[in-house]
């Protein structure tokens, strides 16, 4: 009786180990692939394959709903749009994840992210008020990030003196410091820029047509506008001295319509001659500045800039 | 009324002799086509002054607009708000595009 007892304790001592091993490597698999199945995301997202990284990260969060990465994942799925340049739908997974994780360390870095979704999408007044929550909220390594954003979007806007003045709030010891300097000393030099003037370019073209071309500085523009204008007038005027009044009158009211489109024509092109070197000169501050952003060790947060000076 | 009538006439233009001329405008979008949108947008007498403006402006714009590429052509864009953006809003705002890229870039 004694043997078949040790018998069977031996036997379900055993089974129980053989279980036991089974049930870790069994866990130890579904470790394996929850990790791999992350790495795959992530893999797919670094190689900015975004749509088939938002359909990991949703698989992920299907297969794993209460795990400690679900929301990193949903965040991913958001930067994924962002990266992928719908805007849009960015901004919206943006208000549901924050919604979702209204304390959530990845939070700041959302708000950042939608804020620059709607300055792209050019809903400033949007863009403006995210990045002063993040402002109020991201702390203190966020503040001079939202700061900078706000800068750019008021120059996004045109509104070069409050961008200046945006630059300018920038504290020395931030690592954008130079940048913004670089920008808000550029800006200060905005004034200074050589212009012309749309209103001396319709004065001259009412005058003399084409002269307000040549002065924006399309001599061909004005070389057309010269002798469509000239030729009109000219025939319009021999129609009426042969008293040939009704075709003098037809030709003098399209003459009128190539007058006064030659008038527009000369404003607005002084408008994209100083558009044109606006931009060129933004263009310039923008290639000096060359900020950068880099991400930390685990790829969650935005924590560097570089600029090439 | 006046507008829609103007409207008319450039749709004419284009279905007609626009049509068997042949597609010879190397802007993009073509000369009538811009005509029509202006139009459209702006009414009779802003089209009429925006569709001179066009005609007139087409040789420098060459030397500056950006090129695109229409069915396998390259041709010279030059939209609407490229030329109402000085006293549009909203065509200010298009015209922004190149200001929205100042964003911090990512590596």
């Amino acid at each position: 009786m004694k043997r078949v007892t040790s018998r069977i304790l031996t036997l379900f001592i055993m089974t129980a180990l053989c279980l036991s091993l089974v049930v870790a490597q069994e866990a130890s698999a579904g470790q394996g692939d929850r990790d791999k199945l992350f790495g795959f995301a992530e893999a797919l997202f670094a190689e900015r394959d975004y749509y088939r990284a938002i359909t990991e990260y949703k698989r992920f969060k299907y297969l794993y709903p209460v795990d400690v990465l679900v929301e990193k994942s949903d965040f991913r799925i958001g930067e994924c749009y962002f990266k992928a340049g719908r805007r849009a739908e960015a901004i919206d997974f943006f208000n549901a994840f924050m919604r979702q994780y209204p304390a959530g360390a990845l939070r700041p870095d959302a708000l950042y992210l939608k804020g620059q979704a709607e300055k792209d999408q050019k809903r400033y007044t949007d863009a403006m008020t995210t990045f002063n929550e993040l402002i109020r909220t991201g702390g203190v390594n966020y503040r001079d990030r939202a700061l900078y954003a706000q800068a750019l979007v008021l120059l996004a806007q045109q509104d070069w003196q409050s961008a200046r003045e945006s630059f300018a709030t920038l504290p020395q010891e931030s690592p954008l410091y130079p940048s913004a300097k670089l920008y808000s000393d550029g800006l200060g030099r905005m004034d200074g820029l050589p212009r012309k003037s749309p209103a001396l370019a319709g004065t001259l073209a009412a005058v003399l047509p084409g002269a307000g071309h040549l002065y924006a500085e399309r001599p061909r523009d004005a070389l057309v506008s010269f002798l469509l204008n000239g030729s009109f007038i000219w025939a319009a005027v021999e129609l009426f001295r042969n008293n040939n009044n009704v075709a003098g009158g037809i030709v003098a009211f399209f003459e009128l319509g190539w007058y006064g489109g030659n008038i527009y024509s000369a404003i607005g092109s002084a408008h994209k001659y100083n558009k044109r070197i606006e931009d060129e000169y933004l263009q310039g501050l923008k290639d000096k500045s060359g900020i950068s952003l880099y991400r930390d060790r685990t790829g969650s947060h935005y924590i560097m800039y570089s600029m090439m000076f | 009324m006046p507008g829609r009538l103007l409207w008319l006439g450039v749709k004419g233009f284009r279905e007609t002799i626009g049509a068997v001329d042949g597609d010879r405008c190397r802007m993009a979008p073509t000369c009538s086509a811009y005509s029509l949108q202006a139009i459209e947008t702006h009414g009779f007498f802003m089209g009429i002054l925006m569709t001179v403006d066009r005609l007139l402006h087409e040789m420098d714009e060459m030397e500056l607009a950006p090129v695109v590429m229409v069915h396998g052509d390259a041709r010279f864009s030059d939209p609407v708000s490229a030329n109402d953006f000085w006293w549009n809003n909203a065509g200010q705002l298009d015209k922004q595009s190149f200001m929205s890229n100042l964003a911090t870039q990512e590596p």
